[in-house]
């Protein structure tokens, strides 16, 4: 096994090794976080639950076990800890309009993001009108990494129950994106 | 293939989920109906603006994870009670109530402790945390150069111009190319409708003109160049290398009826240079 796979810094972590916790941590921090983002809307809720899941992962890391694929161990717990925050924020799951308005005026190149500002704020407002179980499959199937398989197992559901609930989510957002264009 | 299944396989596309031989057979129902590529476009368009919402974590979001990974590890460190006892056992001690014996044996504990922990620090634990320095090390630099690749062929694939430079410039900032940051490059470099991003990739390529493969897939872009700044930019770096192969690509270009007047000078005085 390559000595710096997922598996086997895992595995290390799991004898006592905890600073390879640092490597896996660098290896899927942006991953995790888009994920957290994409949900949620808020940078700062993102970024404690990023830091949760790999506190959590050191916890539990006795739970681990190298039969199952790190990533899918992972996001099963990056779940959870969104399904958690969630229940306790659903007033705060998304991030206001006007808050994404000023994040973009503050970058750079304002003159292209000015280009793009409808564009982005009508998608986000179309994912946000999205049932949360469809946002989640979207998010999840836009990482490449895991496998309509592993979507599937985590979600309880088949390989191809899982390709079929992300091509429909994925319709219902261009659909509703659309429509929002029109008007 | 069929409109539906074409239509079945849309959402993979946009979400680069395509097998190699569905990704052929998708490309190929596309040159056999160019009218789909709108269609195309806008799965892909949506799917490029949801990514470009998301914000850069902080640095914030760093010092958090390590200052409790650390305290972590520093709290897993410090001896137990329970060891303490269990040495007290061993020593045959765990009677003894006597203040002065008890921290005779502190600090004969202490002292034991002082030794191993300087013996360690200077042995092992020097050599663990080299190790995993190095290891940290290696791994982020290819992790960098992994990220800095895709983040150059998901720019290469951007409609606007300005990105697509961007790309060109990430790959500046690069110590190696990846293939994929090659064929990114030569996608460019071929077919970009912008003469500044072909220019741009001429010369991220003329940094890689050490591999077989990327000087004869220049010599080969060549007679698929129509901008006579391109031309004259490849020209001069066939000069360069004195790349002999580069000659007949050359010559087939000045049979061109429209060719341009400076650009058949230059190819001309090249090919004469490079002989």
């Amino acid at each position: 096994m390559d000595s710096l796979s997922d598996n086997a810094l895992m595995l290390k972590v799991k004898a006592g090794d905890s600073q390879k916790l640092g490597l896996l941590y660098e290896r899927y921090k942006k991953w995790i976080f888009n994920f957290f983002y994409q949900m949620n809307g808020d940078q700062a809720m993102s970024e404690d639950l990023v830091q949760n899941v790999f506190i959590r992962i050191l916890k539990y890391k006795h739970t681990y076990t190298p039969e199952s694929k790190f990533v899918t161990w992972m996001f099963q717990i990056a779940r959870n800890i969104h399904n958690d925050a969630y229940k306790k924020n659903a007033k705060k799951e998304i991030l206001p309009l006007d808050e994404i308005s000023y994040k973009m005026h503050t970058k750079d190149d304002i003159e292209e993001h000015i280009e793009h500002t409808e564009s982005q704020l009508l998608l986000h407002k179309a994912l946000a009108r999205l049932p949360y179980e469809k946002r989640e499959i979207l998010m999840l199937s836009k990482l490449k990494e895991l496998k309509y398989k592993e979507i599937g197992e985590l979600l309880g559901c088949t390989e191809v129950a899982a390709r079929t609930k992300a091509h429909r989510a994925l319709q219902d957002l261009r659909i509703t994106f659309l429509a929002m264009e029109k008007h | 293939m069929k409109e539906q299944e074409f239509k079945d396989l849309l959402p993979d596309y946009a979400l680069h989920r395509l097998s190699a031989t569905e990704k052929v057979a998708f490309e190929e129902y596309l040159i056999n109906h160019p009218e789909a590529i709108t269609l195309v476009d806008q799965w892909r368009d949506m799917h490029a603006l949801l990514d470009t919402t998301i914000p850069e974590p902080s640095e914030a979001m760093d010092t958090g994870f390590y200052e409790a990974l650390h305290a972590t590890i520093e709290h897993k460190g410090q001896p137990s009670i329970s060891i303490i006892d269990h040495i007290k056992s061993i020593l045959g001690i765990g009677n003894w109530q006597h203040t002065t014996m008890r921290l005779a044996l502190g600090i004969c504990v202490l002292l034991i402790g002082l030794f191993l922990g300087n013996k360690l620090a200077t042995n092992t634990s020097g050599a663990i945390e080299n190790d995993t320095t190095l290891d940290k090390t290696v791994s982020l630099e290819d992790e960098t150069n992994d990220l800095r690749s895709q983040l150059v062929v998901a720019l290469a694939d951007q409609p606007s111009a300005t990105k697509r430079l961007k790309a060109v410039s990430e790959v500046n900032k690069m110590d190696t190319a990846t293939d994929q940051v090659i064929i990114a490059l030569f996608k460019m470099l071929n077919s970009d409708p912008n003469v500044n991003v072909r220019l741009a990739a001429v010369a991220s390529l003329s940094k890689y003109v050490d591999n077989p493969k990327v000087r004869e897939g220049l010599v080969m872009s060549i007679t698929k160049q129509e901008s006579p700044l391109v031309q004259i930019a490849l020209a001069d770096l066939m000069v360069t290398l004195k790349e002999q192969k580069s000659i007949d690509s050359m010559e087939t270009l000045l049979q061109q009826p429209d060719i341009n007047d400076a650009v058949k000078a230059k190819l001309e005085e090249s090919i004469k240079r490079i002989i």
